[in-house]
């Protein structure tokens, strides 16, 4: 048995690119009946990469693959009014609605959130954008690194930084604002959706990425409410702190954080009980944390040349936390996350067989996570739109594909 | 807001340090009724750090000793009370404690449960020592933050409040299959596994082609420029995110950088990006004598997307969510107003929530223990002696 979590919930998705996409998918891998409505062009990310071979092929992009399984796909052009009237036939037998274009472009063709809610009161209307749909900033252009830095993100939650002038505030890496977007996305439409139980009504949603993002720094947030400076960016600042050192191995780099002193004593005896260790400089956590500078050097030379898994391994067979530095090629070997089936096989017809990351839980009435392949371009198309959707007749799909409605 | 989403919800929350506290902190603030289980015993650590001002906000505390075999019984009743249990300890230990998913199902058939671990419920690995951000190396996210060239970077705090955010995703998505078909839930979440959920793009590359992705920086893979340029003062920059000819020009326009454009070297996306060291020089060398906010005004007033590496005290006085009401003011414990951000999202227009200050531990022990349980003021002292109420 799939999940089933939004069984019988029936959501379209016009989101292009990551956030909302990505929001839809929450909703279509638990269960939901989503319809993805693409341009005739096809959704933005259908040109974005990993491809197989490297080579560019919009029925082949990972990124795409990954972010619209388990959806029927349709093709609508909206710039077109019998688009706009299906789109709108669609909203009326929906529970969602979920958009990611600038702010004034769905309201430019007519479809402002009135006239959804005059097609159908109950419907969630959820945009996600940058900056949300109000305010000075609302028809400003962002992308990952944009909202990184002016989240805070880049400035107030760096890792270690060796020279401020070579190295510039940094972004997320893999566009991980978009996502955090797209999961506040998700996270907004369901409390509208349960909302709906007390009002009988739906609910325009307006998320906005940079907010999302500005409140993940918890820490920095709270510090300056009470009066505290900003920190700034310096040097090593994240691992002084909490004793977390990211060493070097044969193979790569571990983590290891024997912060506590019971976890620092078996630590020492982890390495054998090296005669620097009874150095009074690394008697207690304060004096460790006062000479991490040559603290870091000697763990360092113990872990070089030892591989990661072997040394994390050793240290939590310790009790000292420790995790090693994965990539991709390790998670895929991971015996913890194929005890979990975290990765799931998905065969696609134009992409073939590959392995995508599937959901971070385990459900205890027995559903699993199954995978339907990412919709090829307007795949869906008769299905949605014809006899047993909205009720086309074949020549009347046909003439919509020669006046290039879908 | 007219009607919180979770008007009549009421959680217990047995959770602590910080995923979960952010989960149910959005929950209290969407009008759930979070009843915070501690204990004097086994206090969070969390506690004594500024941070628990923030993620402990809009809920409610009791103090309630688990070792104590009343301690778990009032527990009971107060789980039979509620609709949802949150809890984060080690794996094996809220079963060994007798408030596992089966009993909790005999106390209530339709309740929900989110269990959340570093790695999960099950699996060779479940019960390994796991901290939030050491957690982030094992996800493949530290592997992928960091300069080019450089070593790997653990980044700061981020799997926390991304997992808190997921939780309330999913208690969500639980509460509304509740009230459709009042089944229960038992949800097992894995903090690392979330974190590598949302990586798509570096995962499909492995297992399309078998290539470990690097750290980019603040490099884009097709786009250039794409960088943090030198601005006017000390450490600062400003990111420009160029991804169309027409971005590109603009650019050049308002730097004033009228033959770069002729340029053969950057004609053309591709070749942009493939001389993009030279490029970003080109643009250092002028951004310099830039203040970084004003030339970010300037390069969105003409398209390009342009931001300012932005200081918390920039965001707090940021006109965009200073406008949209972000922040929201509340009375802390001492009677001083003060102001948090609240949610990322605005339900009709409606900013906000339930705002409350993070409660004294036990705060909320009359209200729970005779106004909700129904126990008499001289039994809940003779509980609070017994340290069973502790």
């Amino acid at each position: 048995m799939p999940f089933n979590l939004f069984g019988g919930l029936k959501v379209l998705d016009l989101g292009q690119g990551i956030s909302g996409p990505f929001c839809a998918k929450l909703f279509a891998d638990l269960g939901a009946q989503v319809v993805k409505v693409e341009p005739p062009a096809g959704d933005s990310s259908r040109q974005d990469g990993p491809f197989p071979g490297d080579a560019p092929d919009p029925e082949r992009s990972g990124l795409f693959l990954a972010l619209n399984t388990n959806k029927l796909g349709v093709t609508l052009n909206l710039e077109s009014a019998s688009g706009r009237g299906l789109l709108v036939q669609l909203a009326q037998g929906a529970d969602m609605l979920i958009e990611s274009f600038p702010p004034a472009y769905l309201p430019s063709l007519g479809l402002d959130y009135a006239a959804f809610r005059a097609a159908n009161s109950r419907l969630v209307v959820t945009s996600i954008t940058p900056f949300g749909q109000t305010g000075p900033w609302a028809n400003w252009q962002a992308s990952n690194l944009i909202l990184s830095n002016l989240a805070g993100h880049s400035r107030e939650h760096p890792g270690p930084v060796d020279d401020l002038a070579k190295q510039p505030p940094l972004q997320l890496a893999a566009r991980q604002a978009e996502f955090v977007a797209g999961l506040a996305g998700a996270t907004a439409s369901v409390l509208a959706l349960n909302r709906r139980r007390l009002t009988g009504l739906g609910s325009h949603v307006d998320v906005s990425g940079m907010e999302a993002l500005a409140l993940l720094p918890q820490t920095t947030l709270a510090e300056f409410s009470l009066g505290k400076p900003p920190k700034g960016r310096h040097k090593d600042v994240a691992g002084r702190q909490s004793l977390l050192a990211l060493l070097p191995c044969r193979d790569g780099f571990v983590g290891l954080s024997p912060r506590q002193q019971d976890q620092w004593e078996r630590c020492v005896e982890m390495m054998g009980s090296p005669e620097w260790a009874s150095d009074p400089k690394f008697a207690t956590r304060e004096s460790r944390l006062a000479h991490w500078d040559e603290l870091e050097p000697r763990l360092a030379a113990w872990t070089g040349g030892q591989n990661k898994e072997d040394v994390y391994r050793l240290a939590q067979g310790h009790r000292i936390p420790s995790f090693p530095l994965n990539t991709a090629a390790d998670l895929f070997e991971s015996a913890q996350f194929r005890a979990r089936e975290f990765f799931v096989e998905v065969g696609h017809p134009a992409a073939g067989p590959l392995r995508y990351p599937g959901w971070p839980i385990q459900l205890g009435s027995g559903q699993k996570l199954e995978l339907t392949p990412a919709p090829l371009l307007g795949q869906d198309n008769a299905a949605v739109l014809g006899a047993k959707g909205l009720g086309l007749t074949q020549d009347q799909l046909v003439s919509l594909r020669t006046l290039n409605v879908i | 807001m007219d009607r919180l989403p979770l008007e009549g919800v009421r959680i217990a929350d047995f959770s602590w340090q910080i995923a979960g506290p952010t989960c149910t902190r959005y929950l209290g603030m969407m009008g759930a009724e979070v009843i915070r289980i501690e204990s004097e015993r086994r206090p969070d650590p969390y506690r004594e750090r500024s941070i628990s001002r923030f993620i402990n906000q809009s809920k409610k505390s009791i103090t309630l000793n688990l070792s104590h075999a009343r301690g778990i019984e009032l527990a009971q009743r107060v789980i039979g009370l509620s609709d949802v249990v949150i809890e984060n300890f080690a794996p094996g230990v809220i079963e060994r404690l007798g408030l596992g998913y089966p009993e909790l199902r005999r106390v209530k058939p339709e309740i929900i449960m989110l269990s959340s671990a570093g790695l999960g419920h099950s699996g060779p690995d479940m019960k390994q020592v796991a901290y939030g951000t050491l957690i982030q190396c094992f996800t493949g996210w530290s592997a992928l933050q960091g300069y080019p060239g450089h070593a790997p970077d653990i980044g700061g705090i981020w799997t926390d409040p991304v997992v808190g955010m997921l939780e309330v995703f999913l208690i969500n998505a639980a509460l509304h299959r509740c009230w459709q078909s009042g089944e229960g839930q038992y949800i097992d979440l894995s903090m690392a596994e979330a974190t590598t959920m949302l990586l798509p793009e570096p995962m499909l590359d492995y297992s399309m082609n078998r290539r470990v992705p690097e750290p980019l920086g603040n490099q884009h893979p097709a786009y250039a420029p794409h960088g943090n340029y030198p601005c006017k003062g000390e450490d600062q920059w400003i990111g420009i995110a160029v991804a169309t000819d027409a971005q590109w020009q603009s650019l050049c326009q308002v730097l004033g950088l009228t033959e770069l454009p002729a340029d053969p070297r950057y004609a053309d996306a591709l070749r942009r990006w493939q001389n993009q060291d030279s490029l970003d020089r080109a643009l250092a060398a002028v951004t310099r004598r830039h203040d970084a906010l004003a030339l970010m005004v300037r390069l969105q007033q003409a398209g390009v997307p342009a931001g300012a590496s932005s200081s918390v005290d920039q965001l707090w006085d940021n006109p965009q969510l200073r406008e949209r009401g972000f922040f929201q003011t509340y009375r802390e414990q001492d009677g001083v107003m003060q102001e948090l951000p609240a949610t990322p999202w605005r339900l009709d227009g409606e900013a906000g929530g339930n705002m409350t200050a993070q409660p004294v531990r036990g705060e909320h022990n009359t209200y729970v223990f005779e106004e909700l349980l129904g126990l008499s003021q001289p039994e809940v002292e003779a509980l609070v002696e017994a340290q069973v109420i502790y």
